[in-house]
């Protein structure tokens, strides 16, 4: 009995650090190789708190899991200019160097013999010593934790998380800032890792740096991918299976040195299996929401949406904007004027640098020099996704849709100042973020009324038709609520049909008073749309005027019209 | 003065086999773009198949040293055939791939340990000559580590850039989709890479086993070294790796003179942490394009 | 008219569940430049890349030299004289111009043969031969389009297909590299396979035209008769 006690202890540990490190791989696509070293910062935490100060619970848990958090947000600093391989490999560089740490710093951690005499907890006079004692308390931290992921995840930071796995630049570009999001769901995986790790310590009443190697990151890893990344549920089952699984093992008779590598061949073996066989886990990710509200008339694209500046205002302006790439002048003295209600057009040559000064306008790119300002402020230098809060948003010619999320939350992501972007408030102000989801959803409704994919609402981005995502990529920049829109060939490859439906679309925009900048290569579309039209070539606009008197020009004529 | 001619040569040493652990797994890693974690145990696994052929089969060191590169070749191929080829043929993510050699990593570092024990395997009987010039010592595996790292690095630069298959490697680590569009199987490329690369880490293994003994987890640090040497040296330069390495031999040897010997084994971890963080293409690499 | 060299019936192709191009019926005829035309996303280049097995087509068939090719591996292809100009980086942008060149020859059984086949290339694009030497990656826009189109040439190859020769290249280039294109065509009867965007340098070389439009084909027959087609010439 008592074992059997003990086993579900190790579930409830191995629990949160599972759901702490989905919020990581599964959610955020971080692939951060060190929960492990979270773990132990935890362990470490109370085990030091509590021996060398005294320190009774739950000030050694909180210090713990604030100096493990806070160690969480440095590691998302070099989280922001790698990705991929490198982060893995400068990760599990980290978690070699914390058990350097923990086994070298002898005067601390004492080192390979680690340190024993934790103190067990006392709640209400009682001692928590024994597995049956101890495991109310672990199952409570379990909820806790698992609560804490599950609001994180529910939330439009959620959301904001996944479309940030989805595609990064995408979500810079619907107003997104990354190193916030990055440094939040870090430092909240390595707290809950960090909360697992006291429990631990409390629990087993020593620590020592052989429980926290990068098998033991391996393990965690094994039971994420076995549950499913981005379902905590699964996270939760994939830790139990995992702990369960090995302790059968028991039950055949090995030599316990062999049993526990044996334990360590299954979890490697598993791992490949699952991968091979079942790559999204036992719980696949599930969209969260289900049902889609009514739009009254109140939830048409009205008023914050819709009605802009009054026609004919400079929003927009670019001069003399300059950008070499090693040797290749890519944008040379470019200068652009875009003012409200106005679409402008962009045309020119492959490698004219067409989308380039779109990068340079939107801060995608750092200007070599120019100024560039939004409504007389100055705007360069600033990180795209203020760009976009300012009210100067892009698309990109690949669309870079969130291809996983439905049509309705690649559009609801986009919706600019949503208080759940916080986290904090995620936690302090649930009913007025609950308030908000429901508004968003009539506006995210009301946005894909606008572009006509109503019915494709819970459709996954990557299932729509060609011109269902050309539509879904306008949809979502609108919901940005920006001024300007600077759109990176919306209509290349959509037959005239659905042109028809999307110039009015266009218009109206413009009717509205909004800003728009269209860079295309079809002419029959510039002379339809296209109040101006910009001529680039060589980095700089060769001639500017009507589609008529541009197409009429002799000169550009023998050099680029038919 | 002495002190300091000693560590420049203990990094020289050191450097080279991180320098030839680096070419073989940089050879992979380039060519294949696989994170090949599996690269560890199958070192390891390389260091006991040199064991096996010397103290079990009464092999002489030169015969062990070919038999535990065969072997490592043979583990190195099978597992891109039955590993990796399936996940790349399944477009599964790179992320995929990493997590599956990670599984391998630990299946056969723990299949290691139990078919050999965890205790340290030396060749019974094996001992190297010493050699002393000025205040410097160092020994004949020490040596032989230098030589092999020149040796290798030479014959496989010439390699890739006079043989037909050589030049075919060269074509997919630049471009791999253009490599088969003039025709090359990539596939078989892939296969190749695995086979040199991995027999390449059996000299290493074999030298380290004759200086001090092979272990069940000596793999960790081997694969790590090496993809350490790689990213600070640059992708998909064998010149890059081996400057890599012997970059990192030197700075942890001459870090020596002022940190504790038991954090040595950290030094090239923070230099990894640097190298990422100020100049992520390689001291020595092009910008990625 | 000769018997087409290169057919496709019925070619379905995408990525994933999505269908980019649908339907196609093309035949290339022996000694022809077979033009293809179309916008961005109309399907151009997944169509080139299934016709050459760089994509399996989902449907529909491929016949070359009347032998059905569709879903062979790009290498048999190559083998049996097919040749495929990508878009953009064609070349091995780390290696010399020579290497290019001669990796360009890698299926070719006959060794020997190189140096003759370079020197064919370098008489076409005589800049290539002034920059053996040379790293790819260092060459210009122009000169690394030669360069792409020089390997397709390496072993001599009955069609070749390319993929937007003019992507990215100043006008004057353009006209420059459809030029060599006609005179590989003329002067080696080569046939050739070619999707471009740029009507207004392409239309001239082509003996045939047809015209994709979101994944369908929306005309094939003599240039010509494409230029009276005022409705078709409006996609341009």
């Amino acid at each position: 009995m008592e074992y059997i006690l003990h086993i579900l202890v190790m579930v409830c540990i191995y629990g949160i650090l599972a759901v702490s490190f989905n919020l990581l791989i599964g959610f955020a696509g971080l692939f951060a190789m060190a929960q492990a070293a979270f773990y132990a910062f935890g362990a470490y935490a109370t085990a030091i708190l509590t021996l060398k100060l005294g320190l009774p619970f739950p000030i050694d848990l909180l210090i713990g899991v604030a100096i493990t958090a806070f160690i969480g947000a440095l590691v998302a600093i070099p989280a922001i200019r790698i990705s991929g391989t490198y982060l893995v490999v400068v990760t599990l560089a980290l978690q070699v160097i914390v058990i350097a740490i923990a086994t070298n710093w002898k005067s601390l951690t004492g080192g390979t013999d680690g340190l024993r005499g934790i103190p067990s907890l006392h709640v209400f006079g009682h001692v928590l010593d024994n597995p049956g004692r101890f495991l109310p308390a672990a199952i409570l931290a379990l909820g806790i934790c698992f609560w804490i992921a599950w609001r994180l995840t529910n939330s439009p930071f959620g959301r904001a998380l996944r479309a940030m796995r989805e595609n990064e630049s995408a979500a810079e570009a619907v107003g997104k800032n990354l190193l916030y999001m990055k440094v939040a769901v870090f430092a909240f995986s390595a707290g809950l890792a960090a909360v697992a790790g006291s429990l631990f310590a409390r629990y087993l009443n020593y620590v020592g740096a052989e429980s926290f190697g990068i098998d033991e990151t391996i393990y965690m890893l094994a039971m994420v991918i076995l549950g499913g990344t981005g379902n905590l549920w699964g996270s939760l089952i994939g830790a139990a299976i995992l702990v369960i699984l090995p302790e059968l093992l028991k039950f055949v008779a090995l030599p316990t040195e062999i049993a526990d590598k044996a334990h360590l061949i299954i979890y490697g073996l598993l791992l490949i299996v699952i991968l091979r066989s079942r790559p999204e886990g036992l719980f696949a990710e599930r969209s969260t929401m289900r049902h889609l509200p009514h739009v009254g008339d109140a939830g048409r694209l009205g008023a914050e949406t819709m009605e802009s500046l009054p026609k004919g205002e400079v929003t927009l302006s670019g001069s003399d904007l300059h950008k070499r790439f090693g040797g290749i002048v890519a944008v040379a003295g470019f200068n652009i004027v875009l003012k409200s209600g106005t679409i402008t057009g962009l045309i020119g040559p492959n490698g004219a640098g067409k989308t380039t000064a779109f990068n340079l306008l939107t801060g995608f790119l750092a200007l070599d020099s120019g100024k560039i300002t939004f409504r007389g402020r100055d705007i360069a230098g600033l990180k795209p996704h203020d760009i976009v809060r300012a009210g100067v948003a892009r698309s990109f010619q690949d669309l870079r849709l969130f291809t996983k999320m439905t049509a309705l939350e690649n559009v609801m992501v986009a919706l600019p100042n949503q208080t759940g972007d916080k986290v904090s408030d995620v936690f302090f102000r649930p009913m007025k973020i609950r308030r908000e989801e429901q508004d968003n959803l009539v506006r995210a409704r009301a946005v894909l009324d606008f572009v006509g994919l109503t019915h494709q609402a819970y459709e996954t981005a990557e299932n729509l038709s060609y011109a269902e995502e050309k539509l879904l990529v306008i949809g979502r920049l609108l919901a940005t609520g920006a001024e300007v829109f600077l759109f990176d060939e919306p209509l290349s490859g959509l037959d005239r049909t659905t042109l028809a439906e999307i110039f009015p679309i266009v218009r109206k925009l413009a009717d509205s008073g909004k800003t728009i900048c269209i860079i295309e290569h079809n002419l029959d579309v510039i002379k339809e749309l296209c109040d101006v039209v910009y001529f680039l070539d060589e980095g700089h606009a060769m001639a500017i005027g009507t589609p008529d008197q541009l197409m009429n020009d002799p000169a550009l004529a023998t050099r680029y019209f038919k | 003065m002495g002190l300091f001619a000693q560590l420049f040569v203990n990094g020289l040493i050191n450097g080279s086999h991180y320098a030839l652990l680096g070419v073989g797994f940089g050879l992979i890693f380039a060519t294949t773009r696989i994170v090949h974690f599996a690269y560890g145990p199958i070192f390891t696994a390389a260091a006991y198949a040199a064991w096996f052929a010397a103290n079990v089969l009464g092999l002489p060191i030169a015969a062990a040293m070919l038999f535990a590169a065969a072997v490592a070749a043979a583990l190195g191929v099978i597992t891109y055939q039955y590993l990796y080829l399936p996940f790349e043929r399944g477009q599964s993510s790179s992320h995929v791939t990493l997590i599956a050699s990670l599984g391998l990593f630990i299946v056969l570092e723990n299949l290691i340990a139990i078919v050999f024990g965890t205790g340290g395997r030396v060749i019974d009987g094996y001992q190297y000559g010493i050699f002393l010039i000025g205040p410097v010592y160092f020994s004949s595996v020490q040596l032989a580590q230098v030589i092999a790292m020149v040796v290798l690095t030479a014959l496989l630069g010439v390699y890739l850039a006079r043989t037909r298959h050589g030049k075919a490697i060269l074509a997919t680590t630049d471009n791999p989709e253009m490599a088969r569009i003039i025709g090359i199987d990539t596939v078989k490329v892939s296969r190749l890479v695995f086979a040199i690369g991995s027999a390449i880490s059996a000299v290493p293994a074999t030298l380290i086993l004759l200086k001090d003994g092979a272990t069940p987890s000596m793999g960790f640090f081997a694969v790590f070294i090496a993809f350490v040497a790689v990213i600070v040296g640059g992708v998909g330069s064998l010149r890059g790796a081996v400057a890599g390495g012997l970059a990192l031999g030197m700075v942890e040897s001459l870090g020596l003179w002022k940190i504790p010997t038991e954090w040595q084994s950290s030094i090239a971890f923070i230099v990894l942490f640097l190298v990422v963080l100020l100049k992520p293409q390689g001291l020595f690499g092009r910008a990625a394009s | 008219m000769n018997a087409a060299i290169l057919e496709t019936r019925g070619l379905a192709a995408g990525y994933g569940k999505k269908q980019i191009v649908h339907d196609i019926d093309l035949a290339l005829g022996r000694g022809e430049i077979l033009l293809v035309l179309g916008h961005n996303g109309a399907g151009k280049t997944t169509l080139m890349r299934a016709i050459f097995g760089l994509l399996k087509p989902t449907a529909g068939e491929v016949t070359y030299e009347s032998k059905p090719i569709a879903g062979r591996s790009p290498g048999d292809n190559v083998a049996e004289g097919i040749a495929f100009v990508p878009q953009g980086h064609g070349i091995f942008r780390t290696l010399s111009v020579r290497d290019n060149l001669e990796l360009g020859g890698f299926i070719m059984a006959d060794k020997t043969r190189l140096p003759e086949r370079m020197q064919t290339v370098f008489k076409l694009f005589p800049i290539l031969n002034e920059r053996q030497e040379q790293i790819g990656g260092t060459l210009s826009g122009g000169q690394q389009q030669m360069l792409a189109i020089g390997m397709a040439l390496m072993h001599e190859p009955r069609v070749v297909i390319l993929d937007e020769p003019s992507i990215g290249l100043a006008p004057n280039l353009v006209d420059r590299v459809m030029q060599s294109i006609a005179e590989i065509n003329r002067s080696f009867g080569t046939s050739i396979l070619m999707v471009e965007q740029n009507v207004r340098y392409s239309l001239p070389i082509a003996s045939r035209v047809a015209v994709l439009k979101a994944g369908r084909k929306v005309y094939d027959g003599p240039p010509a008769h494409l230029q009276d087609d005022v409705e078709l010439m409006k996609l341009f």
